[in-house]
């Protein structure tokens, strides 16, 4: 699944729309807006940090995250001026200012957007602490540096963590100012602003469906492998009963069907499963076995078959 | 899934991580000018990204990053017990770089390291300022080459080129540089009894089953022999040995090899040229496999059965034994017992 979280509607608006996304309104805390098939989640935070990360720990404790999800942060954010209003960005360093913390998404796909620095504020900055900050401290040594500010994504990125491997979050920031007193989708400015978020969307949709689309492959590989685990699981089991084993001998039982059967996928060989050879001693009147140590010698003669 | 992520993936170093002391080291910037494309992000510490939770080392080294960093303690460790020392005294080695470009599903470093993106120090100076000290009162023989491939990477970092200088101006100082890689510009450096290059050498089969990204059995042979042709001292490592239903024929058609290329090259009782071979099967400590079984849970030659012997997984000591005698018998057959190391 991927979640996108968003700290206000209208910055997720046009995504719903396109996503054809639905509210569930079996959710109290958090406006939730998902999809007929469960791929694909928008949660609204509501803005500050710790608003952000407890939607994201409330979210990824009602259904674990697997390898193969995704967490994106979408939003708005203030942006140095050389960079234009309306430019999405991934940002690949994310520093909390209330502490100098910093944190690094893992940005291992490819992806049509720049590469941002961004900055998580408590608070809204207006545009001349912006400047005082991007003067004194971030861009000081570089002035073309990319640099955005916001409010959510550094908890976001740590709240993330404790489910994500930093691979999976992603955080893409929308400038929709070069730093402002009021709040961005308030009256006068509103419609500005989600004239900005509309058009933005477009961009990130497509990047979306990709992740899509690999979101989905890696589910179905997942769902294979945990299959494949749960069959190794039980057939551990099974012998461990038959073989009247000790949780040791489970283990190496389990070790054994593991890479026996990983040594079959890999070759095709045709070799007799273990299922097979349980079969076998089954009919030979050999399992279960009659005790503990017939069990041992039986482990025995599968290790020598195995191996 | 894979085909579809692999297109998805960026290009090896597409990121540079930069500790910001560093950023205007000169070996920072010459590396930085070989990747024009890259992004720069720029760090404080490189643990800050090599040590974050949680990270997936597999989907990492499909799109590996670059940290750039500088080493201020431990410039030289003592050589573990697992490793052969092949009958030297003061026995270390050094990590100029952690990680390595090739992807061997069995490989330690995936147990070892938080990260699967790779670590350079730039400040090999230092390391050298240590060893000036160190070799002011006694001998060293230095693996320089262990969590990582040097040889690999020398087009980025010159390391070896420098590494080879020093030695040069150190008679009392032997250097092993292990590799599979199969580039032939370390030839072009001046020869050196005190540098000894070391190939892994594994049969093409389980080179295809094993070692991911890695250079073919035939390259790696073809360059170990254009090193001897040219008199430098080489080593062959059948170290790790690994464990297939068909391993006595595999080791067997890699020996041939051996012999039929080195035999194309006129090179006459090369394997008396040799400075010595190892043999070793596969051997892990039992932290480091732990996590190793984590992070490649469908790779056979991680789920072996492996039995743990004090602390270290390695084969049933029935197959290890048949597996070492097998290839030492094999290898007295052409070289001086002497020359060949086994644990």
């Amino acid at each position: 699944m991927i979640t996108i979280f968003t700290a206000l509607y209208p910055e997720a608006k046009e995504l719903i729309r396109a996503l054809s996304l639905k509210k569930d309104m079996t959710q109290n805390h958090f406006q939730v807006f998902s999809d007929e098939n469960n791929q694909i989640q928008i949660v609204i935070t509501g803005a500050s940090a710790i608003a952000a990360a407890t939607a994201v720990a409330e979210c990824s404790t009602r259904r674990e995250p697997d390898s193969g999800d995704f967490l994106i942060n979408y939003g708005s954010c203030a942006g140095r001026k050389n960079i234009p209003v309306g430019t999405v960005s991934l940002c690949n360093k994310l520093t909390q200012t209330v502490d100098g913390r910093t944190f690094y998404p893992d940005i291992l796909y490819r992806h049509p957007f720049e590469e941002a620095e961004l900055y998580s504020f408590p608070a809204v900055q207006d545009r001349e602490s912006f400047q005082q900050f991007l003067d004194k401290d971030a861009g000081a040594g570089d002035r073309r540096k990319e640099i955005l500010v916001d409010m959510e994504a550094a908890a976001i990125y740590q709240a993330g963590n404790y489910y994500y491997a930093p691979h999976q979050m992603l955080f893409l920031k929308v400038v929709t100012d070069h730093g402002t007193t009021q709040e961005p989708q308030s009256a006068g400015s509103g419609e500005h602003f989600s004239q900005i978020m509309d058009r933005a969307a477009e961009e990130v949709l497509t990047f979306i469906r990709q992740l899509l689309t690999m979101q989905e492959k890696n589910s179905r590989q997942e769902s294979m492998q945990e299959a494949f685990r749960s069959q190794v699981e039980e057939q551990a089991k099974l012998w461990q009963e038959a073989l009247h084993g000790s949780e040791t001998m489970k283990a190496q039982i389990r070790q054994m069907i593991l890479y026996h059967s990983l040594c079959e996928a890999k070759e095709a060989s045709g070799k007799q499963t273990m299922s097979g050879w349980y079969r076998e001693y089954e009919q030979a009147g050999r399992l279960p076995a009659k005790d503990k140590r017939e069990g041992k010698r039986i482990l025995e003669e599968l290790r020598a078959r195995v191996l | 899934m894979k085909n579809l992520e692999h297109v998805c993936y960026n290009t090896r170093f597409s990121h540079i991580y930069v500790e910001r002391r560093i950023r205007n080291h000169p070996r920072t910037e010459q590396i930085l000018l070989r990747f024009p494309q890259a992004q720069i992000v720029e760090i404080e510490h490189y643990k800050d990204v090599f040590n974050r939770h949680g990270q997936d080392c597999v989907r990492q080294h499909q799109a590996q990053a670059l940290i750039l960093a500088e080493k201020t303690d431990h410039f030289f460790y003592e050589g573990a017990p697992v490793c052969q020392d092949f009958g030297n005294t003061n026995f270390y080695y050094c990590s100029t770089m952690m990680n390595c470009i090739y992807d061997c599903s069995y490989c330690y470093l995936k147990g070892m390291y938080p990260s699967g993106h790779m670590v350079l120090f730039v400040n090999i100076e230092d390391y050298l300022e240590e060893l000036d000290h160190i070799l002011k009162t006694q001998n060293m023989y230095v693996c320089i080459s262990y969590d990582a491939d040097l040889l690999a990477m020398e087009a980025v970092t010159g390391y070896v080129r420098l590494w080879s200088a020093y030695a040069a101006k150190h008679e009392n100082l032997k250097l092993e540089i292990r590799t599979k890689c199969a580039g032939h510009a370390m030839w072009d450096l001046p020869c050196l009894s005190n540098v000894i290059y070391a190939f892994t050498l594994s049969p093409q089969k389980m080179i295809d089953a094993f070692e991911k990204e890695t250079p073919s059995a035939f390259a790696r042979i073809v360059c170990a022999a254009e090193g001897l042709k040219k008199g430098f001292p080489v080593r062959l490592c059948f170290d790790p040995m690994l464990y297939l239903p068909s391993w006595k024929t595999d080791y067997l058609q890699l020996l041939s090899q051996i012999d039929r290329i080195f035999g194309d090259r006129m090179l006459h009782d090369v394997w008396e040229k040799l400075v010595d071979v190892s043999v070793g099967t596969f051997r892990i400590s039992q932290e480091y496999m732990k996590k190793l079984r984590r992070v490649e849970p469908f790779a056979p030659a991680v789920q072996y059965p492996y039995v743990n012997c004090n602390g270290v997984y390695q084969y049933p000591p029935e197959l290890l034994k048949k597996m070492e005698s097998f290839m030492i018998t094999e290898l007295t057959q052409r070289m001086d017992k002497e020359n060949i190391y086994h644990e």
